[in-house]
């Protein structure tokens, strides 16, 4: 299984470069003041959206779900290996966004630090939730009609949010909410329920997708 | 001498396709080469042998075992590189070393060398013969016992086709090792085959050990009179054109003492083929 971790890391080895490079853009224009240091952690959820995508649209290319089932590993710790890499590379890219926000705080960049902590934990827990979406469909419809289809759904979702809020006035209204400072027990906590939310949505889209690879005629 | 393939009645249903039932045996200390024209189901034999795509109907024991208990010692190579483009050589080694437990680094950077390949090297610059050659050393350097080969010699120059053949009859000097190969270069097969399995539409025509088929086989070139003399029972099928008559006969000793006047030649797997498919049944 570490050797198929491994393999999605090795592939993935140009792209992560090339995102490293654009997360650390976007913090020096946050450091230049244009945008507020939350972007970052916006900007992470889009990345760790694209990154399983990518990984599964290599695969199809090169055809490697035909040899990887001739490897003496198994669909389902197949099926573990891609949810393992997409767990690493949330923590690691909820890491990176703490490390890149503790440069913009010591630089004076961030006015509240557990607000960052906290927005950057709902990030990395949105990342989780998308992937735990994401990655059925990708298993079930492979990458080019999953991503089609997932777009979709986001799309339709992002809709009916906005239709329900109109009755309140439209986008407008959230302006209108006051939500208060998060207290430093909220910091620590929401990272906490965060991760263990993150395991819990994985779980059930886990077993789906390993019925789905299960059933597959390759 | 125990087999290391052994297949019963597998079937393999799709809606406009239907493989088998085959039934095979490739004993150990052997080769045995699948032929058929493209479509005739040879991939799908293999997939479906491995698992990888699954049987409708059917056993296959590989080693002894199941085919997922056997996956370990068997090396396979597809008639494409499986590797991602964005990875380089010696990466293959860094993710199947923690994949197969035998994994040997040694006979792996052995291989690389002999096939003129280097670690550095990322795969998207290799033509499609080092690919491959690539597929042959991943699937060699961790000692398999059976070796499953889809059209694994195409795209290679002769000379390293001749030195990927030697290897291959090295290979199967150990008496528990076997290969399964399928080709349409026949002229390889008939080189290190022990066996030959003919696949036509999905159905085994023929599977027999390659001296026997090619000595039992002939090519009989005659005239249309001459061929109408022929007692049937020896034709196979016929191809008449404006210029020449040529049948399949079988039982190629028997008919020469029967017809010591008419001339038949020796067979190759090719025109085996050619016949079986584009001749008339007799």
């Amino acid at each position: 299984m570490t050797g198929l971790i491994l393999k999605d890391f090795l592939i993935l080895r140009k792209t992560l470069r090339t995102y490293l490079f654009i997360m650390i853009v976007y913090t020096a224009i946050a450091f230049s003041g244009v945008w507020t240091a939350d972007i970052v952690g916006g900007l992470m959820v889009v990345v760790l959206m694209m990154l399983p995508m990518n990984i599964f649209a290599y695969d199809k290319q090169c055809q490697w779900d035909t040899y990887g089932l001739a490897l003496p590993v198994g669909r389902t710790k197949t099926v573990a290996a891609r949810y393992l890499c997409v767990l690493l590379l949330c923590v690691l890219s909820v890491a990176l966004t703490a490390v890149l926000g503790a440069a913009l705080y010591a630089a004076g960049r961030v006015d509240e630090p557990v607000e960052f902590m906290v927005t950057c934990s709902v990030m990395g827990l949105m990342s989780v939730l998308v992937n735990a979406i994401l990655l059925p469909f990708l298993y079930k419809f492979g990458p080019e009609r999953a991503r089609m289809m997932f777009f979709g759904i986001m799309g339709g979702i992002f809709l009916l949010f906005v239709v329900a809020l109109l009755p309140l006035g439209g986008l407008d209204w959230l302006k209108t909410l006051e939500i208060a400072e998060p207290t430093f027990a909220q910091a620590v906590v929401v990272p906490a329920a965060a991760a263990l939310a993150g395991l819990v949505l994985l779980a059930p889209s886990f077993l789906l997708s390993r019925h789905f690879y299960g059933n597959q005629d390759i | 001498m125990t087999n290391c393939i052994e297949v019963k009645g597998l079937v393999k249903e799709y809606k406009t396709f239907t493989l088998g039932p085959i039934d095979l045996q490739v004993p150990g200390g052997t080769i045995l080469g699948l032929i058929g024209e493209n479509g005739a189901g040879k991939t799908t034999l293999i997939k479906s042998m491995l698992g990888i795509t699954r049987p409708t109907a059917g056993a296959v024991t590989l080693l002894g075992t199941d085919p997922d208990h056997a996956k370990e010692d068997i090396g396979i190579v597809l008639d494409d590189c499986f590797f991602s483009e964005y990875l380089r050589v010696k990466d293959v080694e860094t993710v199947l070393c923690r994949v197969f437990k035998t994994w040997d680094k040694g006979l792996y950077r052995d291989y690389l060398d002999k096939f003129g390949l280097s670690g550095t090297k990322n795969i998207k610059e290799l033509s499609r013969g080092m690919r491959m050659k690539l597929s042959l050393a991943a699937a060699l350097a961790h000692r398999p016992k059976l070796l499953l080969l889809d059209e694994a010699t195409a795209g290679l120059d002769p000379v390293v086709r001749d030195e990927i053949l030697d290897e291959f009859l090295a290979f199967v000097s150990d008496e528990d090792h076997a290969i399964l190969i399928s080709s349409h270069i026949t002229s390889d097969l008939e080189k290190v085959a022990d066996y030959i399995a003919y696949l036509h539409q999905g159905k085994l025509l023929l599977c027999d050990e390659k001296d026997r088929l090619l000595e039992s086989y002939g090519r009989l070139v005659c005239t249309r009179a001459d061929l109408e003399q022929v007692d049937r029972g020896y034709l196979v099928s016929t191809r008449k054109s404006q210029f020449s008559t040529e049948a399949l006969i079988r039982r190629r000793g028997d008919f020469q003492r029967l017809y010591p006047r008419l001339t038949v030649e020796p067979v190759t797997l090719d025109e085996l083929m050619v016949f079986i498919v584009k001749g008339e049944q007799a």
